[in-house]
């Protein structure tokens, strides 16, 4: 009697466990500089948020003219030792690197990726690696040849029991019988810069829950089991002439306080009075800057939206992304509670 | 001989006037870069001025890493040569100093020996035999060393190996040159060794170590002339910029981007002022004007740039310097966009939508540098004040103050010095010209035909065609003679496609004028000498026939002489039991000509409206010929002039964007008139066997209708068919479930896999 009572017990405390870890989703963050060096204070922050996974981007892979093939840039250098216990590298690809490159030249593409993974990997042997993400926006002219470079790459993968997984847009998952379903093994929904970046009447082009709410309805059916990528990141976006010339980031609306150089003619719009010099850009009289962040009010509200829209378990909540500023900006309370609306659906 | 001038110069106008413009350099896809004109000679300025390429990189001609390497390894190699007193060709030394490792191995094991024996191939390297006859030790050693250095500071030929460097090894090679240096005598080589050791220890991420390298070895070498003192220099300024010491390093920089050109690409992209507090640093930083000046250069040079301010500095500072006039060239390059020809440059709509050109405040960057330069003309304390004279009647065009443009060309007319000032002032004043022209009459096309017949300018400026054409297509069009203005772009084949009616009825009307001018007689000509006349009635003909205005079509034909209306190459009133375009027909058949076409229709119309018994059968016969009249018949090209295999599932419209057609290839998917007569064979038919194959035939149209559709959803592959919504099934079904018993049922079964899908 008294085993099975204790047998009742032991089922009821690993039933309940299982379930808190399908609903509620891990938190994580990409890291998109070029350097990784995690300040005690960032630590801290990811050791609160029980953060065990981080999205570092490797490096970047670009179209050389000269060369006429693939070639890596901006690599990443490792200078911290108190990384996540799990890694997932990540390369961002650009869409004209799969318009230039000939089919045929994709199989050694895909060798040369990888080896380069590899090369970095050896610099933190400590970290757990078991996925790899491939960020590229592809057209329709790209496709064909982003999707083989993915099919290859994955089955090369496979042999190292590693996961391919790649972002999606949101356009690309409200129309995914036009964009085509990428052959990986997951997808992270990126729900960020979706509104029009070079018209200075876009009310905010990194989230604007108006926007997000036309792609996303309820119970969406994508054939990829998707991860959510929010945004938790600030920049000013600067126009000369009426054309949009340079994003400032991490932008403060505390360094466009000063009046004798900046005019705020609206909420979150300034106009330059003066010739300066701001985060190393030279600004001239009448540029326009609109600055852009995301507010935790709209960010839950996207969140509710995401959560009624892509019900998942075991996903991955990726906040884009880590530096002193955004752990200064959205504190432990703010990144839980998004934490908790995913987590409330189940 | 008169008559062969007359005649030569006549093909010539006409080849001007009918190769079409906008044909791009491929077949596809159409490129919206910005397209305008330009007028100013950039030559002007590239008086020598060891900033020209970098100030004028139209061509981003050093952004390219490939052309920066050489420019370096240029630069190096006529050094090299300089130490040697130009003794060598550059090839040879090049083979040596970029060459193989195992080369300098070979140098250096012969001049070792007492019998120095190189082998066959570097003995013909007279740099390499002259380095071991005379026993140059330190000189091959030196490039022993920097053989070793050179994995660790350049870049793998494998852009996926990356940089092999290892700091270890690198330090390693720190200590064993440095130990090397203490005994050196040459103080090329010196340098040298301070280059390589310096640029060690900043790649290796010792920054104080290279701060230190360069503070100790420095001065311990004699004065000589290098450009590895500004190399030396870049590596200095990189490893302050790493340690934080940023003005120092932007300072730094700046010194390096005014003194080598080998380094000034690199100079300017490292380069950085993050704010007011770090200028004002660096102004203080500079020993000279000179140094102010490059400052406000390169602030001048960044990209979007409004430099009018940056050059009034540099004036203020260094009115001699020679980057005022490289970045008056750049910023009327930039003017020219936005103000040359925009109102008639026919591609303007697309530079406004796709590059935003012009620019919002344009007019404020115009009368800000028109100002300056009109000041500093005036002053006179610029190297060559007549340039920027000239320069300021361009400006003043640019403002579209023509009057005063001129008078500035006639008050500098006589005290332009050079050839090509005068030359730039010609063209300034030819372009004045062209735009004056307003309210063209055939006395000012006939001045125009001069300015292209014999005006060298016109010849050795390209810019000039693009600019008349696009100037007389925007007078012609304003004037209403949209035919005139369509000829100064296209070729007639161009508008075939989709013939639009207010250009062919103009160039009708200029055809038909019994008196045409000389001009208009170009214009209506074909390349051969005969005229375009016939061409165009057919097209007009075409183009009635398409708008369903059958009998207007039939008149225009008519206006064709008989012998030129075509050989009979069509027949759509056989039927094909598979529809097939391409399908070739016996000549046998093929009875009629465009005319002969419509004659037939209208015959068949009277009879089916006439013979009452027999209507069912015309009726028939009137659907199959506009079905195969239609894209997707074997005749279509009786009703079109030109198909595209692609250009038909999920169209939003029948008209399609093509490169070579401006208005696009419109397909004559229309199956509506096919459709209407077979629905009349259904209501008039008592022959089953026909209404089956009536009805048959409507269900092919609504399947081609529904591909053709905006609405269209593509199976998920080839091998499927699409699902084809209720509302186009409905003649299949209607086969299936009237007509079962019909022998055409019982084939339509055995034959057509699709239908018992859709029948359903």
């Amino acid at each position: 009697m008294r085993l099975s009572i204790y047998f009742f017990f032991i089922v009821c405390f690993f039933s309940c466990e299982k379930n808190v870890d399908s609903t509620t989703p891990e938190i994580a963050f990409y890291h998109w500089k070029n350097e990784i060096n995690l300040t005690p204070a960032t630590s801290q922050y990811l050791q609160d948020l029980e953060v065990q996974k981080l999205y570092l981007r490797f490096f970047d892979v670009d179209w050389d003219v000269d060369r006429q093939e693939p070639v890596p840039v901006s690599e990443i250098n490792i200078s911290s030792s108190n990384l996540p216990t799990t890694i997932v590298p990540t390369i961002f690809i650009t869409n004209r690197t799969f318009l230039e490159i000939k089919k045929n030249d994709i199989l050694p593409f895909v060798e040369n990726l990888f080896l380069k993974i590899q090369k970095i990997q050896k610099n933190i042997p400590s970290v757990h690696i078991s996925e790899m993400q491939i960020d590229c926006d592809w057209s329709q002219k790209s496709r064909e040849n982003y999707f083989y470079f993915l099919e290859t790459l994955k089955n090369k993968l496979k042999k190292d029991r590693k996961e391919l997984s790649v972002t999606i847009r949101l356009h690309q998952l409200k129309y995914p019988e036009k964009t085509g379903i990428p052959p990986a093994g997951r997808g992270a929904l990126m729900c960020y810069n979706v509104g029009d970046l070079q018209k200075w009447g876009t009310k905010n082009s990194i989230l604007d829950d108006k926007i997000t709410s036309t792609y996303l309805k309820n119970n969406m059916h994508y054939p990829l089991p998707l991860d959510i990528a929010l945004p938790v990141f600030q920049w000013g976006v600067l126009f000369r002439d009426g054309e949009m010339i340079k994003l400032i980031n991490q932008l403060n609306p505390s360094e466009l306080a000063d009046q004798k150089f900046y005019n705020e003619k609206t909420t979150n719009r300034y106009i330059v009075q003066q010739s300066t010099y701001l985060h190393g850009h030279y600004l001239y009289s009448g540029d326009q800057i609109r600055l852009e962040s995301v507010s935790p009010r709209t960010l839950e509200i996207v969140s509710q939206q995401l959560k009624y829209a892509i019900p998942s378990s075991n996903q991955t909540l990726i906040f884009y992304h880590l530096d002193s500023l955004t752990v200064a900006k959205y504190p432990f309370t703010e990144i839980k509670k998004i934490q908790r609306i995913f987590g409330d659906v189940n | 001989m008169s008559s062969v001038i007359k005649i030569f110069s006549l093909f010539l106008i006409i080849a001007i006037v009918s190769i079409p413009n906008q044909i791009s350099k491929g077949c596809g896809p159409i490129i919206y870069e910005f397209k305008g004109f330009s007028f100013f000679d950039a030559d002007l300025v590239r008086t020598g001025s060891p900033f020209t390429d970098f100030f004028l990189r139209f061509d981003d001609f050093y952004h390219s890493y490939a052309i920066a390497d050489s420019v370096r390894n240029q630069s190096n190699l006529e050094e090299w040569n300089n130490i040697f007193c130009g003794a060598f060709y550059e090839k040879e030394i090049q083979d040596i100093v970029y060459g193989n490792i195992e080369n300098i191995k070979a140098i250096q094991r012969a001049s070792e020996k007492k019998k120095n024996k190189l082998g066959l191939r570097l003995s013909r390297n007279s740099f390499a035999k002259h380095l071991v006859d005379y026993k140059c030790t330190e000189t091959i050693d030196y490039l022993l060393f920097a053989k070793n250095c050179e994995p660790h500071v350049t870049h793998s030929i494998n852009a996926w190996d990356g940089p092999k460097r290892d700091p270890v090894a690198m330090k390693a090679l720190i200590y064993e040159g440095e130990r090397v240096f203490l005994k050196l005598k040459s103080n090329n080589i010196k340098l040298r060794y301070a280059y390589q050791l310096i640029r060690l220890a900043h790649y290796a991420g010792d920054y104080d170590m290279a701060l230190d390298l360069y503070d100790r070895l420095l001065p311990r070498i004699d004065p000589v002339e290098s450009i590895l003192h500004d190399w030396i220099l870049a590596h200095k300024a990189g490893a302050l910029l790493r340690s934080g010491q940023r003005v120092e390093a932007a300072y730094l920089f700046s010194l390096v981007f005014d003194r080598s050109p080998s380094k000034r690409e690199a100079a300017f992209q490292s380069f950085s002022i993050r704010n007011e507090k770090e200028w004002k640093a660096c102004m203080l930083l500079c020993q000279s004007n000179h140094e102010r000046a490059t400052l406000h250069a390169m602030r001048a040079s960044e990209d979007h740039s409004k430099p009018v301010n940056d050059m009034r500095a540099i004036y203020a500072l260094d009115p001699q310097n020679d980057n005022l006039e490289l970045l008056l060239a750049k910023e009327i390059k930039e003017l020219e966009k936005d103000f040359l020809g925009t109102e008639f440059n026919r591609h303007r709509k697309d530079n406004v939508e796709f590059h935003k050109i012009p620019r919002k405040q344009a007019t404020a960057n115009l009368i800000d540098l028109t100002q300056f330069v009109i000041k500093a003309g005036k002053e006179k304390k610029v190297r060559r004040p007549e340039l920027w004279r000239l320069a300021e009647g361009y400006l003043l065009y640019l403002s579209n103050d023509l009057y005063a443009a001129d008078q500035v060309f006639k008050d500098i007319e006589k005290i332009l010095p050079t050839e090509k000032l005068q030359e730039q002032l010609a063209v300034f004043r030819l372009v004045l010209k062209i735009t004056n022209y307003q309210d063209i009459d055939e006395a000012k096309e006939q001045e125009i035909v001069q300015i292209i017949k014999k005006n060298d300018l016109y010849e050795k400026y390209p810019e000039f065609e693009k600019f008349i054409n696009d100037k007389l297509a925007y007078e012609y069009l304003q004037a209403g003679h949209a035919g005139k203005a369509y000829r100064m772009h296209h070729t007639l084949e161009a508008i075939k496609p989709n013939p639009q009616v207010n250009i062919i009825n103009d160039l009708i009307e200029i055809a038909l004028e019994p008196e045409k001018s000389r001009f208009d007689k170009i214009l209506t000509t074909n390349k051969d000498g005969t005229e375009i006349i016939d061409d165009l009635l057919d097209i007009k003909g075409v183009m009635l026939w398409n708008k369903g205005e059958a009998a207007a079509a039939l008149e225009t034909f008519k206006q064709i002489p008989v012998a030129q209306r075509g050989a009979n190459r069509f027949n759509p009133f056989i039927e094909r039991a598979k529809i097939c375009v391409h399908c070739i027909q016996p000549d046998s058949l093929l009875i009629y000509n465009r005319p002969g076409i419509l004659e037939h229709i209208f015959e068949l119309e009277f009879q089916a409206n006439s013979d009452y018994s027999n209507s069912a059968k015309y009726f028939y016969q009137l659907g199959l010929a506009y079905f195969n009249l239609s894209y997707f018949g074997p005749s279509w090209n009786a009703m079109d002039f030109f198909r595209s295999g692609n250009n038909w599932r999920s169209a939003k419209s029948d008209t399609f964007e093509h490169w070579y057609f401006p208005f696009g290839n419109k397909e004559n998917h229309d199956l509506s008139k096919a459709k209407s007569y077979f629905e009349k064979v259904l209501e008039v038919s008592k022959d089953r066997e026909r209404s089956a194959r009536a009805t048959f035939w409507l269900a092919r149209c609504d399947w081609l209708s529904y591909v053709t559709s905006s609405g269209y959803k593509r199976p998920p592959s080839s091998n499927h068919l699409p699902d084809l919504p209720p509302e186009y099934r409905i003649h299949y079904q209607q086969l299936a479930s009237d007509y079962a018993e019909t022998d055409f049922y019982e084939w339509v079964i055995r034959e057509c896999d699709y239908f018992q899908v859709y029948a359903r």
